[in-house]
Formats: C-alpha cells, structure tokens, sequence
C-alpha cells in the first residue's frame, strides 16, 4: 500500500499543506523543530488514529498562526489529516481524520463516516521507528512488555482481549491477597482467581512465546545484515512461569502453559500469601537481548542498542508484511543519528527494498547517490514544506 | 441561587438512584413540582408499599409478597434443576424466554474483592442446604461471562461438585440469529470454544 497525496489543514505546526509524494523513499530533510516529525506523526494518526508521541489529542491542534494566538481558538477548532492511498487490493481509498479541540475524533473513508474504530482500521498500515524504540533494548522490562503487547496486539486483535481480562483478574486477585495478608481475612475464593488468571495468562504466554519465536530468528539475520555479520544478535523470551527469569530455550513445541503457569503459583503460593500479592505471571515477563552473547541492556553502546532496536522493529516489519500480504507504509522518524556511515547505508538500502518510506533526518550527507536520484526529496522549514528538484 | 430547602432535598434524594446524576434529579424534582398532589401521592406510596411489601424469597432469594415466591410454590417446577443467577433481573430475563422450567437461586452480586464483595457476603450459603436433599440433580450457573462471573461460577463449581450434583455452565457465543461476520473476535472465539459436536 502506498500514500498518494497528504493533505494537513490546522495540524501542529501545518496551516495548510498539500504533498504529493513518492512511491519509495520520501526524505524530510531539515534542522531541528521545523515539523519533520509532524510529518510522519500525521500518517501515523491517519494510519491507527492514534499519536506516537500524545496522549491528548487536542494537543496535535495548531493554536498559534504567525505567532499570534488565533482568534479561532476561542471556538472550537480542526485539525484534519487526509489522504490518497493505494492499495493493490483495493484500489485508491480516501481517507480522512478529524480532530476537534473538543477531543472528538471523526473518521471517514470515501467521504464516509465510520463510527466504528474496526471499520476505519485496516485501509492503512504504517510501521514506525522512532527514539522511543531505543527503549525495548536499554529500557526496563515494562518497557519489553509493552512491546510485546503493542506488537502480538496488532497481529492479533484477540490478544488484546485475553490482556484486558487479565488485567482486571490479577487485580481482583492482587486485592484479594492484599486483604488476606493485611487484615488475615480466610481464603476467600483465591482458587477462583488463580483459575482466572490462569485461564487468561496461558494465552498471554502461548502467544508471547510464539511472537517472540516467529520474531528472533528475523530479527537475528537483519542485525547480521546491518553489521556486516560482525553482531549475533539472540532474542530471548523470559516467560516468568517458567523458573522466575531463568533464561529459556524458546523451542517448547507441545507446552501446556496453563499447567506451568499453575504450578508456578504453586511454587510462590506462600510467599503470595506473605507479601500479599501474585509473584508470577505475563506482568513479570520480560525478553533478554543479547548482542554476541553479552547482555545488550548492560553491555551495549548506545549505536549497538540503536541498531538492535532497529533489528527487532525491521523483523517485526516482515512479520506484518506477510500477514498483511502487502507492504505497510514504513516511518522512520530520526533513527539515523546514533548510526555510523556504514549502517546507515545498510540500512536506508534495506529499507528502500520494503516499499513507501517516510524518513526524517536532519542531513543526508553520505546517502548513497543511487538512493537519492530514486529518492523524493523534501526541505522541511517552519511548517512549509518544499520539494528539492531532482 | 440555591433551591429551596424541601427541594433540596428531594434532589439530593433523587440523586442517590442509580445511573442518575444532577442533571436528572432535578429535572424529576421539577417534574414531582409540576405534577399533580394525587400523581405524587401515588408515587410515594408505591415507593413505601415496596419497602413493605416485597421482600426475599425464604428459597431462592428473588424478590416477591410471599415468604416462598410463586416460582418456588409452582407445583409445576422441575425440582430437579436450579438455575444460579447473580441479580433478579437476571432471573426475570430467564423467565421471559418461557422455556425454562426448573428452580431458581439468586446470589445478589458476584465476587469482587476489589468492591469489598466476598462469597460469604452473597446469598451462597443458603444454596447449600437446597442441595442436601437428594431432589437437586443439575445446578446450571448462568452468571455473565465477565471476569466476575466466571470467577464467581468457579468458586460455586467447586463447592458443589464434591456433593455429587452435575454442576454446568451456561454457553456463550454468537447471538441467534446473528450474522458471522457482524461478531467481534471474542465472541467468535468464544463460540468457537463451545463448540458442539453434530
């Protein structure tokens, strides 16, 4: 799938702007706090209706025209995202988000309104690398979790469900426990919140297990790829059930995870009933990363963690792809800078092999020149955007 | 500018009720105001016939006039099956669909420690000696499919099944009648899981 035409009226720091671009690699080149990012964080809202950088949504609404507040934001005020895009099922579907300062949100597709957030998603894909990414390697194990949550979520809508009730068993049973450690109230029905837990767990961990198996090897022969073959990276999934962070071999073919899970509480079942609160489960998770065989996290320079980073989202990539059965549009919002000459080229070819690529960096000094000449090229500068003549 | 004190305190009265904000309160306080005295008389005698009135079934703990409700004293009931419900409305949502037959218990809640809700705390034990007599064969747990209900249908089945009782659970799953492709993936799956062989 590719994007046609963008169109940003009220957007950030975007009064109006209408862009064609490129079928492959579009670069926004310039300095810093010119509207690089906006850019892509506008095909990104346009893609999952949601920011990679804001919770609030009225935040991304452009308040201040030529410096001066705007008489319209005494009223309630618009910022729309719109565009053309392409897909080879589908043909050319118009697509089109609105946000008002209100917080209100509404999505069309062919003029259409769908008020339905799955009837909107899907016309659009877009994978993004950001500096935020740096945080699955050097990050904390939440930050891994979230990982896996966001990733195996998008793959399988279902995942999502089996987290929320999860979420909302463990802690009922987390209170429960609380309460009998606290005031040394009886057993109240543990076992009824343990069977929960369990229940829904399993399919966390199964599916966890199963991602992080489908990912590694990829994400091993990309890192390779982007190191000269010089880095071996191992991903590793920590499944707590398992021996509490004990690194495992990620090749169980027949587990029973609700069985392993089960034990485990067992295991930890006083201790739960001491500290008041559950001790294993999907929220103990975490991955161990490994760059030639030395923990990344610990041990890695920040270029190293970089291109790990790199390495995880790029297989995650080719896993959408082959679900998808077509490219989704790819975004990489500054992921340049830590990298030296060498991997950035690696890199910028690799990626030009994957379809419509949205890029923000602040130089392309030592691009490759056959890169370029295939390139779209876009000077980025306080909010206007200008294509550099080829 | 502040209401007067009797309507005061009718709103604030009002407010108490369930999914009623403000907003509502006031607009049935103006409402009471403008009605006539017989309209308002009769309504808070209905409101005080209830409270004197209804009250548990000594059984199965629904709401009726009798100490045993009519369904309990229904000669007609199979004795054999008692359907669990967590609120009386679920019962009456039973109960409309005329083809259920049996017995009913209602609970009165489901467990929620994080609500303060604890088993002891629902109508739980008074199930139990309904048990003892040999008459029950199947208690069908019909609580919601939410992470509640089926911790609460749970708990129930292990206690009861050690008495011998065949203790089952109500399907979830596609609506009847409802198209494949309108089901969100839960529900799918759900159905998927319950599947039954032909």
């Amino acid at each position: 799938m590719r994007i046609n035409h963008l169109h940003l009226s009220s957007f950030r720091n975007y009064d109006q702007l209408t862009l064609d671009v490129g079928p492959r690699l579009n670069i926004f080149v310039g300095d810093n706090a010119q509207g690089k990012t906006n850019l892509l964080e506008a095909i990104q809202i346009l893609a999952s209706t949601h920011s990679f950088r804001s919770a609030r949504d009225a935040d991304i609404i452009q308040l201040c025209q030529n410096g001066q507040v705007s008489e319209m934001t005494r009223f309630e005020k618009v910022a729309v995202i719109s565009a053309e895009v392409e897909r080879e099922d589908a043909g050319t579907v118009l697509m089109e988000v609105r946000i008002s300062s209100l917080g209100k949100k509404n999505l069309q597709v062919n003029g259409a309104r769908r008020s339905r957030l799955s009837d909107y998603l899907g016309h659009l894909t877009a994978v993004c690398f950001n500096s935020f990414d740096l945080d699955i390697i050097a990050g904390e194990p939440q930050d891994r979790r979230r990982f896996l949550n966001l990733e195996i979520s998008q793959l399988n809508p279902i995942y999502n469900h089996y987290l929320l009730r999860y979420r909302r068993a463990l802690e009922q049973r987390n209170r429960l426990l609380h309460d009998m450690a606290e005031y040394g109230s009886g057993d109240n029905g543990l076992d009824a919140w343990t069977d929960q837990i369990v229940e829904y767990g399993a399919h966390l961990f199964e599916r966890r297990d199963l991602f992080v198996k489908e990912i590694s090897p990829l994400a091993q022969t990309i890192h390779s790829e982007l190191t000269n073959g010089e880095e071996k990276l191992d991903i590793r999934y920590l499944c707590s059930a398992l021996q509490n962070g004990t690194a495992q071999p990620t090749d169980r073919p027949e587990m029973d995870w609700g069985q392993a899970f089960r034990s485990d509480l067992e295991r930890v079942a006083s201790d739960e009933l001491r500290r008041g609160m559950t001790l294993s489960g999907p929220q103990r998770d975490d991955l161990s990363i490994l760059i030639n065989g030395s923990e990344a996290r610990v041990f890695a320079s920040q270029g190293q963690q970089r291109t790990a980073a790199l390495s995880l989202k790029m297989a995650e990539f080719e896993v959408a792809m082959g679900r998808l059965g077509e490219n989704p549009v790819l975004l990489l919002d500054d992921v340049l800078s830590d990298l030296d000459p060498q991997r950035q080229r690696i890199l910028l070819e690799k990626t030009n092999g994957f379809g419509q690529t949205f890029l923000s960096t602040t130089t392309i000094k030592g691009f490759p020149e056959t890169l370029l000449e295939q390139s779209n090229i876009y000077e980025v500068k306080g909010g206007a955007v200008t294509q550099n003549a080829k | 500018m502040q209401y007067t004190k009797p309507l005061a305190r009718l709103v604030s009265e009002l407010e108490r009720f369930p999914g009623v904000g403000p907003k509502s309160a006031q607009r049935m306080a103006f409402y009471l105001l403008h009605a006539s005295e017989e309209d308002a008389r009769r309504l808070a005698e209905a409101i005080l016939e209830v409270k004197e009135r209804v009250g548990f079934c000594q059984t199965c703990f629904n709401f009726t006039e009798q100490p045993i409700c009519e369904i309990c004293s229904d000669p007609r009931r199979d004795r054999k099956m008692i359907c669990v419900v967590a609120e009386p409305r679920d019962l009456i949502a039973m109960e409309k669909t005329n083809e259920y037959r049996g017995l009913y218990h209602v609970l009165h809640g489901v467990i929620s420690p994080q609500d303060g809700i604890m088993p002891e705390m629902l109508r739980i034990r008074e199930l139990l000696p309904r048990l003892s007599n040999h008459e029950v064969a199947e208690l069908i747990i019909a609580t919601n499919p939410t992470v509640e209900g089926e911790a609460t249908a749970f708990y129930l089945a292990k206690l009861i099944k050690p008495l011998g009782i065949k203790v089952s659970r109500i399907a979830h799953g596609l609506p009847a009648g409802g198209d494949l492709d309108y089901a969100d993936q839960a529900t799918l799956i759900s159905a998927l899981n319950w599947r039954r062989e032909m």
